[in-house]
């Protein structure tokens, strides 16, 4: 993770929508923890259409854990872990959940950059 | 000596000529001699309260009958109105005729009221746009606009009429008559080289599937279809405008989950299906073969998609030729393996789609209503996030009954598709799914739908809010607004009166709202894997 990927993933983690949805990268319930990185990140049209995994561009779309592991210089099981959390986190706490998961990444991300 | 009428007249006569019987519309003083000319050779001129939804509901008759709209709109601001309908109808591939009104041909640059450079507005959001600078030719580009409309890849049409010239009286004699193209002469066949090609390419596949889109709808291609399916057993994905032409519960049917069926095939068939956003880009790049079949060369490996056989015909000449051509492939095992994973995916669909959840999961709604609608119904499900319930629950099981939104984004246009269908097919239900930021677009077509006696039953799907980033708009009783418009109007708040309030509403001989009160923080369907993605 560079500099510019630490910052972008700061201020997702600041930035978090005061809901996540599950299942989907963005529905009616907004976006899921991995739907706001992507859109954090300029990823707009995941905003549209029940897109639940994948990117859909025919230049640096894919599956949305490659995408984002990629772009935030994550690994695939970070990822995955972030997802999984968000998906089996109730609603009510699920943003907290997944900003302490942040909050645990950029720790760890710190410590390794020292 | 023949006695001279207005170019009006010389217009709605064309429009007869042209077979058409509706046409949606608003009023003004820059159109009024071929809006009362219209009426007066019987036609249904529709009018509406914003020409927004004019120029949607002729998209939506094109949609709904396959043959292309009508609007007819007034000049300035009627034409500004109108536009985002055409642009959608510019995205879609839909046939649309916008006949406009605009300024005098000696007021253009001079300050003239409702004056603006309309053609120049409508040049790129359609496939041809006239102005017509002599009266006694204005049959001859009303004509020239339905070609141009319905030929090659169809799209919508402008022809602008400056109202000096469609008030003025001219010979009727002199206006040229042209002809008017079936649907067979609307594009080309195929070459035999290329069609052998196609065939010995599925012959070869362990895993064929076609993708059927739009350009079999346009093409009046349904039965085609249907044939070289039943014939060659590879199972199907309808998209667009195709939906319904071969019904979802057909046994090689697997409806609109084009991705559950394209990515694990290895030769895939596409006709007359863009290769966009809502396809993936075209990006197929795991298949041995990929075979395209267009009117429009354009289309071919768009995207730079990994097109092998590209194949630029007519649809409904590609696919009778397939059909003499193909023989019977041993699909069986194919069939079944998407048939068993299309049963789990409806199954863990299903724990949703009951639940007793208060406020209601909008995915219980849309289950409740489709298994109150007829085949024959009409289901516009308009755009945005709802469509993600709606696309779940409403199958098609004839063509033109689930109209696609199309990928422009437009929202709140599902009432002018809601209107179209209704003239189109009176009889047979309309439902309206719609959610509630979308309502307030064209909520006042109610009115339209009243007055041409149109029971179209509105269903809001209602989280309080613009959905996706979040905005409150509180709830609100849009059911109150029915009676305004004679119709009834119903807030369901409780999965128990969902039944009694549609059912109710689908028997009114008025339209009438249905305000169901949705979870806005309604999750998708779970189980999804990370791991496998």
């Amino acid at each position: 993770m560079d500099g510019r990927q630490r910052a972008l993933l700061q201020r997702v983690r600041d930035t978090l929508p005061p809901r996540l949805n599950a299942g989907i990268l963005m529905g009616d319930g907004g976006f899921c923890a991995l739907g706001w990185m992507l859109f954090s990140a300029g990823f707009h049209p995941i905003t549209l259409y029940a897109n639940t995994i994948g990117v859909v561009d025919p230049e640096v779309g894919g599956p949305a854990v490659d995408v984002v592991a990629r772009t935030y210089g994550l690994t695939r099981d970070d990822v995955i872990a972030i997802g999984e959390l968000n998906d089996a986190t109730p609603s009510g706490t699920r943003v907290d959940a997944v900003r302490r998961a942040l909050d645990d990444l950029l720790a760890r991300e710190a410590e390794q950059a020292r | 000596m023949t006695a001279v009428v207005s170019a009006g007249e010389l217009i709605a006569r064309a429009l007869v000529r042209e077979h058409v019987t509706h046409v949606f519309a608003l009023g003004g003083g820059h159109i009024d001699p071929t809006w009362n000319a219209a009426k007066a050779h019987g036609i249904t001129v529709v009018d509406v309260r914003h020409e927004g939804a004019a120029a949607h509901a002729a998209e939506g008759w094109a949609l709904a009958t396959g043959e292309p709209g009508v609007c007819l709109v007034t000049a300035g601001p009627g034409f500004t109105n109108a536009l985002t309908g055409i642009a959608n109808a510019h995205n879609n591939g839909s046939p649309v005729v916008c006949i406009a009104g605009a300024a005098t041909l000696r007021g253009q640059d001079a300050g003239e009221v409702e004056s603006l450079d309309q053609l120049a507005l409508a040049q790129p959001v359609t496939k041809w746009a006239r102005r017509v600078y002599h009266a006694d030719r204005v049959a001859e580009y009303v004509h020239a606009a339905f070609r141009a409309a319905t030929t090659g890849r169809p799209g919508p049409v402008y022809l602008e009429v400056p109202i000096d010239l469609v008030h003025a009286m001219v010979d009727p004699d002199a206006a040229a008559v042209a002809y008017r193209l079936d649907a067979g002469a609307r594009g080309g066949g195929p070459d035999d080289g290329s069609i052998a090609r196609a065939v010995e390419l599925l012959a070869g596949a362990s895993r064929p599937a076609v993708v059927a889109g739009s350009g079999v709808w346009w093409a009046h291609a349904g039965d085609e279809l249907r044939a070289f399916v039943e014939r060659s057993r590879i199972p199907l994905v309808t998209r667009q405008a195709a939906r319904g032409l071969v019904p979802d519960d057909h046994p090689l049917c697997f409806g609109n989950d084009w991705q559950n069926v394209v990515y694990q095939a290895d030769v895939l068939l596409v006709v007359g299906k863009q290769l966009d956003y809502f396809f993936g880009y075209g990006g197929f790049g795991h298949l041995d073969h990929f075979i395209q079949i267009d009117v429009e060369p354009r289309e071919i490996g768009r995207n730079r998609a990994p097109v092998d056989l590209g194949i630029v015909a007519d649809a409904r000449a590609a696919l009778r030729r397939l059909t003499e051509k193909v023989d019977r492939l041993d699909t069986a095992d194919w069939v079944a393996a998407l048939r068993d994973q299309a049963d789990r995916i409806a199954a863990s669909k299903a724990a949703l789609a009951a639940s007793d959840d208060v406020p209601i999961h909008p995915l219980r709604v849309c289950r409740e209503l489709a298994a109150l609608l007829p085949r024959d119904a009409t289901v516009v499900a308009d755009a945005s996030n709802m469509l993600m319930w709606a696309n779940a629950c409403f199958r098609a099981y004839e063509p033109g009954r689930v109209p696609s939104m199309g990928n422009l984004g437009c929202i709140g246009n599902g009432i002018g598709y809601a209107l179209a269908a209704a003239c189109a097919r009176p009889g047979t239900p309309v439902v309206w799914v719609v959610g509630d930021g979308s309502f307030g677009f064209h909520a006042m077509e109610l009115d339209t739908a009243a007055r041409f006696g149109l029971p179209i039953t509105t269903v809001v799907l209602n989280n309080g809010g613009w959905s996706g980033p979040w905005i409150p708009l509180g709830v609100r009783h849009y059911e109150a607004l029915a009676p305004g418009f004679d119709g009834e109007g119903m807030l369901v708040e409780r999965p128990d009166q969902l039944v009694p309030a549609l059912e109710r509403a689908l028997a009114a001989p008025h339209p009438s709202i249905v305000n169901v009160l949705v979870d806005p923080v309604a999750e998708y369907f779970p189980g999804r894997s990370f791991r496998t993605s």
